[in-house]
Formats: structure tokens, C-alpha cells, sequence
């Protein structure tokens, strides 16, 4: 705990000993690492390594087991709700609502950071522009400027770390590489980026690196250094060496899905990500309680900011069972803090019933 | 067999105002493996749905295994194996129920087809008793791989079967492929990466409904019509910036830690635009810079051929 205080401001994050553990599995198995502010830090591991689970304890939506870490110069235990206003997240896909547009979108994200309306529309106005956008139905919009957009959405109360969980899966090869330059052009700026990232030569895009291995950090350093260190001519082969020596057989390759459910809800929440808009409504009906973690968490940092407003939420005002009193900042400030959000989005939330992730 | 084992002719498919398909045409033999490369968006589902007599084509023709897709649907239903994008399986059924399941669908049963499955199958066997939703990303893939072989189809579609799978297990899912059209499947299967492109025997490049080129990968890369060099050196950005601005760019694209420069000068020698950009980059202060005439690679190509809307901004 003391060797994490005692790190300077220039450090974005500083995780300490951050471990993570669902029933008797590690996810996360006391990583130690940390990342300048201003760099764009490359994240990278195999499927089921634990990037996820670090990535979710690192935004605070998951309580580590053990370690600490600092993330914007704030304590993750204790000043969590603080480092929610500092960071911005997006993840690979339904960062933004599709049954929303362009604009609604900017307004609801704007509304759920407690920016002023003035504020909104100013960076409505720089970012449509920006981005060559006209205001649409964000489902019309093909994948590669939902990203774009999804990443600027995530920069729009100017947070000092940037969170992106495989934001270019998928996305055309011109538009892969536009998506860097806005990384580049974010981290000039002094944001710091947290990235990760299937395609390796993405990697190499990094100012840093670290590979993930069985819930524990195998190998971090700059790409040049590590292709250094491992004699290797490119961050593929770099990953295929230290990655695979995991195996197939090795445990981490086994995520006990069902022990993870049972200890946190994210399972849940992330099933019904998937569902579509429509499947999601039905559901709704059926399951009130689902449909609300599913449909806060799938706007994830910002998301669990609604879930957990409590009763000074407009959205959840009228459910004087909602488990989680403490009020946010926008929700106080504002008064109703939800009156910012498109009515769609709203209506959604409020007709369901809200609860906190139990 | 006299005709290929997939006969693609001018097929058409919209969703409302959205055209999935435009008229493709394309045609894969027996024993090829075939790919559809392209972002997502490019249609490659779509074209896989019909193949599959999941989906009719509103108008042009399709054929695979000489059947027609719309009036030969059973027929060709238990002749082709298809793994969807999205996991397919039952999450609550555990590796060997999923396998037997499948296999009595098409009425057979695990025994018969595990021969063909061993390869892939023995890897996550070992876990035969474990429920599919428990398994990682990897190991999910290898089982719906299994159970899109275990009725032993003459063909097999994959559908994006390597998305969001981390480096290592892409590269061990291919190398299956390769075993299994060793042993003279047909496959056609679809990817993003374009990496992965290069262990086909030929790819269709697709973009928004459309097939932008179809050969194999080297001809891919062989076929990029201007001069291409890779430029080395540190300050990558500033880099990237100051090449776009030199005289004769065409295109400036980073790949890796290079960065890819095409000149717009057909047919110009490659060693000269080498020699001009290495004059230009030192007179705009840049020391150190390496730069190498290069061959195109699948990406260099795709984004040529990418429509020149996308390309503006």
C-alpha cells in the first residue's frame, strides 16, 4: 500500500499486487505495473488471460480481492467514484446506443458526466465536425465510425486515462488505422490510452507493452526493447512465444464461467449485452431487474453511474428499492440528472426496476 | 465432378434499402480453401446464409455440390457443415452432448465421425465432460469446429471463426484448416484479418456487398499497380506526416512499426522514389531513415481497392 501512494502524478495508473479471484480461480493474480501519463499503454494477452477482469478492476466495476491501485493520482478502493469521472471507457462493441442518434448519444453520455448543456452542445457541434458526421441514427452508421464515435464519446469529459477494450475488432483496414491516429492525435493532447488489441501489428503502435499470461503479467516493455529481449523480429512472434507457452491445457484457458456468475453479476450483464435492442425489450418485460444492470452496464463506466444514482436519479426515483443510495455528482448538481438523457433511453430505464449489481 | 464445388452467379440480396450483396459472382473447386476477406458489413454472412439455404437470394444463382441453393435446401443441408459467427452451441450441454447432439441431428453418431473430428477433437477431449459455455474463447472455436465436421460434410463453411480470438489460438485454428483440406475438404471460410488471408489457396477481397478482387494471395500483392516502399525511423507520427506531404504521395498507410508509402508514378522505378524520399525526408530534418523498396501485401491491396469515399477522410 505504501509503495503505491508513494508514486509520483506523472504515473496514470499504478496497479500494486491487483489480484482478482472468482470462487477458487485467480483471474487476476497480483499484477504489478504501472503506466505514464500520456503513453499509450498496449495491453495485450490471449483470450481468457484476465485483460477483462483487470481492465473492469482498473475502471471500478469490479472490487479487487487483494492489492491496490492508483488510477489518476486516486485510490481505487476508496476514491472509486471519483476515478469514474477521470476515466473514459469504451469496449469492442455497444458502446453507444444504437436506437439513438449521433447527437442523443453525445446529450445522454454529456448528461450522465455532468457537463453543462452549453458544454454539450459545444462539443457536439467540434465533434460532428471532427468526425465529418451528420447527426443519424447510430445504428445506420457502419462499424468502423461507431468506433470513431464511441472513442470520441469516451473522450468528451475530457478524462485523463482512456480505457479501450478491443476497439478495432473487425473494422476495415483504412479505418483501423484512422482509429490510431486519433489515439496518437488523444494521447498528444496528455491523455493516457489503455489499449488492448488482437492484431499485433497494432501492438506495435504502443509506446509500451505488457503480455498477459494466466492472470499475471509475462513481459512488459517497449515493442523495440522486448523484440530485443526475446530476439524476435515482430511483436507476433514476441506474443506467440511468451503467450503460448500458456498451452491450451493450461487452466487459464478455462474460464469457470458459472463460479464467476455466482460471485458477480457481470455474467449476467454481459449475456444480455448481446441480446438486440428488441430481444432486450422482451426480456425486459419478463425480467424488470435484468434488463436494467443489462441495459446500465452495456454503457459501462457511464452505465453504472445510472445504475447506481440511487434515489436522487431521475431514472430510478420512483424504485425505493434501489440498493444503492449513494447519489452522483451530475444527479445532485443537476437535480434530475436524467433529464439530460434522450427520452428513449429514459423511459427504458425507468420502466424497468433498478437494483445494484448484487 | 464436372462443375466447382461453389457456383456464385451474380447474387443479390438487400435488407430494405441496404444491399447486402451486389451482384456477386465467384466460383471455389473441390479441395480449395477459399476465403471471403473484408470488414465487417462487407457481406460475407450473408453470402454464407444463402450457401447455406438459410437465407434466399433475390435474384442470380448459387450453386454448391451442384445443388441449387433454394430448390435443392435438403439436399444440400446435410451435405454441408456451417459454423456460424456467433457461438452455436449450447452452453448448458457439456463438449461431448454438443458433439452427439449434432451428430444425431444428422443421424449419425460421434463414433462415425470421430476420425474425421480426431484432429481438432482430441485438443479439447479432455474436457468432454465440461459444459461448452465453461470453455475459453479458443477451445468454443474448436468445439463448434467439431461439431460443424462430426456428419461428415463434403464442404464446410466458416464464418469468421477466428473474430476476437487472441493471436496465438488463430494461428492453431488455421493450422487445423490446413489439415483438413490436406484431406480434401472443401472449405470457404471468412475473415477480417488479412493476415490470415495468406494461408488460402485463393481469397476474395470483399467491401460493402461487393468483391473487389479474386486471386490468390500472392497475385493479390502482385498486383498492386503503383510503387510501394516501406519507410523506418523513429518518430513515427511526425513521420506519417511529413510523408503525406511529399511530392508524389499516393497513399501513406502505418503497418507495424513501417510505415507504407505508394507513389502515385505508375510504373516508376521503386529504387528512385527510394532515393527522392530519402533526399526529401533530410531536407525536412528527419536522420536515420530507412527505406526499402517493398512487394505489397493483402492489406496494401484491400486498401487500394477500397472505394475512394472511405479513403477522403
Amino acid at each position: 500500500m505504501t509503495a503505491v501512494a508513494t508514486q509520483s502524478a506523472e504515473l496514470a495508473i499504478v496497479a500494486h499486487d491487483l489480484t482478482r479471484r472468482f470462487g477458487n480461480f485467480t483471474a487476476v493474480d497480483h499484477i504489478t505495473f504501472d503506466v505514464k501519463a500520456g503513453e499509450v499503454f498496449g495491453f495485450l494477452g490471449a483470450n481468457g488471460a484476465g485483460k477483462t477482469t483487470a481492465i473492469r478492476m482498473l475502471t471500478g466495476l469490479l472490487a479487487p480481492t487483494e492489492g491496490n491501485a492508483r488510477v489518476a493520482g486516486l485510490d481505487l478502493k476508496t476514491q472509486t467514484e471519483q476515478i469514474r469521472h477521470r476515466i473514459g471507457y469504451m469496449s469492442q462493441r455497444f458502446s453507444l446506443y444504437e436506437d439513438l442518434t449521433v447527437l442523443e448519444n453525445i446529450a445522454l453520455y454529456g448528461g450522465i458526466y455532468g457537463l453543462a448543456d452549453s458544454e454539450i452542445a459545444e462539443r457536439s457541434a467540434s465533434m460532428l465536425s471532427a468526425l465529418g458526421l451528420t447527426d443519424e441514427m447510430v445504428s445506420r452508421l457502419p462499424l468502423g465510425w461507431k468506433q470513431k464515435l464511441a472513442f470520441s464519446v469516451a473522450l468528451l469529459h475530457e478524462p485523463a486515462i482512456v480505457f479501450l477494450d478491443e476497439p478495432t475488432g473487425g473494422v476495415d483496414p483504412i479505418t483501423r488505422r484512422q482509429f490510431w491516429e486519433m489515439i496518437y492525435a488523444a494521447a498528444a493532447r496528455g491523455t493516457t490510452v489503455f489499449v488492448t488489441t488482437h492484431y499485433m501489428d497494432e501492438a506495435e503502435y504502443c509506446d509500451r507493452i505488457s503480455i498477459m499470461v494466466d492472470g499475471r503479467i509475462a513481459t512488459m516493455g517497449t515493442p523495440l526493447d522486448l523484440k530485443r529481449e526475446f530476439d524476435v523480429p515482430s511483436i507476433d512472434e514476441l506474443f506467440e512465444s511468451v503467450a503460448a507457452h500458456a498451452g491450451p491445457n493450461a487452466s487459464a484457458a478455462l474460464l469457470p464461467v458459472s463460479a464467476a456468475r455466482r460471485s458477480h453479476s457481470s455474467g449476467t450483464m454481459r449475456e444480455n449485452n448481446r441480446l438486440r435492442s428488441d430481444k432486450r425489450r422482451s426480456v425486459a418485460r419478463s425480467r424488470s431487474l435484468r434488463i436494467c444492470v443489462a441495459r446500465c452496464s452495456r454503457m459501462s463506466i457511464g452505465s453504472s453511474t445510472l445504475t447506481l444514482a440511487g434515489p436522487n436519479c431521475a431514472a430510478c426515483r420512483r424504485d425505493t428499492r434501489c440498493a444503492v443510495s449513494k447519489a452522483r455528482r451530475p444527479m445532485e448538481a443537476g437535480g434530475s440528472a436524467c433529464s439530460f438523457t434522450p427520452r428513449a433511453a429514459t423511459r427504458s430505464i425507468s420502466r424497468a426496476r433498478c437494483r445494484a449489481p448484487s | 465432378m464436372t462443375e466447382p464445388a461453389v457456383v456464385v452467379s451474380e447474387v443479390t440480396k438487400r435488407f430494405g434499402a441496404k444491399v447486402a450483396l451486389d451482384a456477386i459472382s465467384f466460383e471455389a473447386n473441390h479441395g480449395e480453401l477459399f476465403g471471403l476477406v473484408g470488414p465487417d458489413g462487407a457481406g460475407k454472412t450473408t453470402l454464407f446464409r444463402i450457401l447455406t439455404t438459410l437465407q434466399v437470394p433475390d435474384s442470380g444463382r448459387a450453386t454448391v455440390l451442384e445443388l441449387d441453393v433454394v430448390k435443392d435446401l435438403w439436399a444440400i443441408r446435410s451435405r454441408v457443415g456451417y459454423m456460424p459467427g456467433r457461438f452455436s452451441l449450447y452452453g448448458d450441454l457439456t463438449v461431448r452432448e454438443n458433439l452427439s447432439f449434432f451428430a444425431s441431428v444428422f443421424g449419425t453418431t460421434l463414433k462415425e465421425g470421430y476420425s474425421l473430428i480426431a484432429p481438432v477433437y482430441r485438443q479439447i477431449e479432455m474436457f468432454a465432460d465440461r459444459r461448452a459455455d465453461a470453455l475459453s474463447g479458443g477451445m468454443k472455436q474448436k468445439l463448434a469446429l467439431s461439431c460443424a465436421l462430426v456428419h461428415r460434410p463434403d464442404i464446410l463453411f466458416l464464418d469468421e471463426p477466428t473474430t476476437g480470438v487472441d493471436a496465438v489460438s488463430r494461428r492453431e485454428f488455421w493450422d487445423q484448416l490446413a489439415i483438413l483440406r490436406e484431406s480434401g475438404l472443401t472449405i470457404v471460410v471468412s475473415t477480417p484479418y488479412m493476415d490470415e488471408a495468406m494461408r488460402c489457396d485463393r481469397i476474395a477481397l470483399m467491401q460493402d456487398g461487393r468483391i473487389l478482387q479474386i486471386d490468390s494471395p500472392r497475385e493479390i500483392g502482385a498486383r498492386y499497380p503503383l510503387p510501394l516502399v516501406e519507410v523506418f525511423g523513429r518518430d513515427r507520427y511526425r513521420l506519417l506526416l511529413a510523408l503525406r506531404k511529399a511530392p508524389h504521395a499516393h497513399s501513406v498507410y502505418p503497418f507495424g512499426t513501417k510505415l507504407h508509402f505508394t507513389d502515385d508514378r505508375k510504373n516508376y522505378d521503386r529504387a528512385k522514389v527510394a532515393a527522392e524520399l530519402r533526399d526529401y525526408l533530410a531536407r525536412e530534418g528527419f536522420g536515420e531513415i530507412e527505406i526499402n523498396p517493398i512487394e505489397a501485401g493483402i492489406e496494401d491491396r484491400f486498401m487500394d481497392l477500397m472505394p475512394s469515399v472511405q479513403r477522403a477522410s
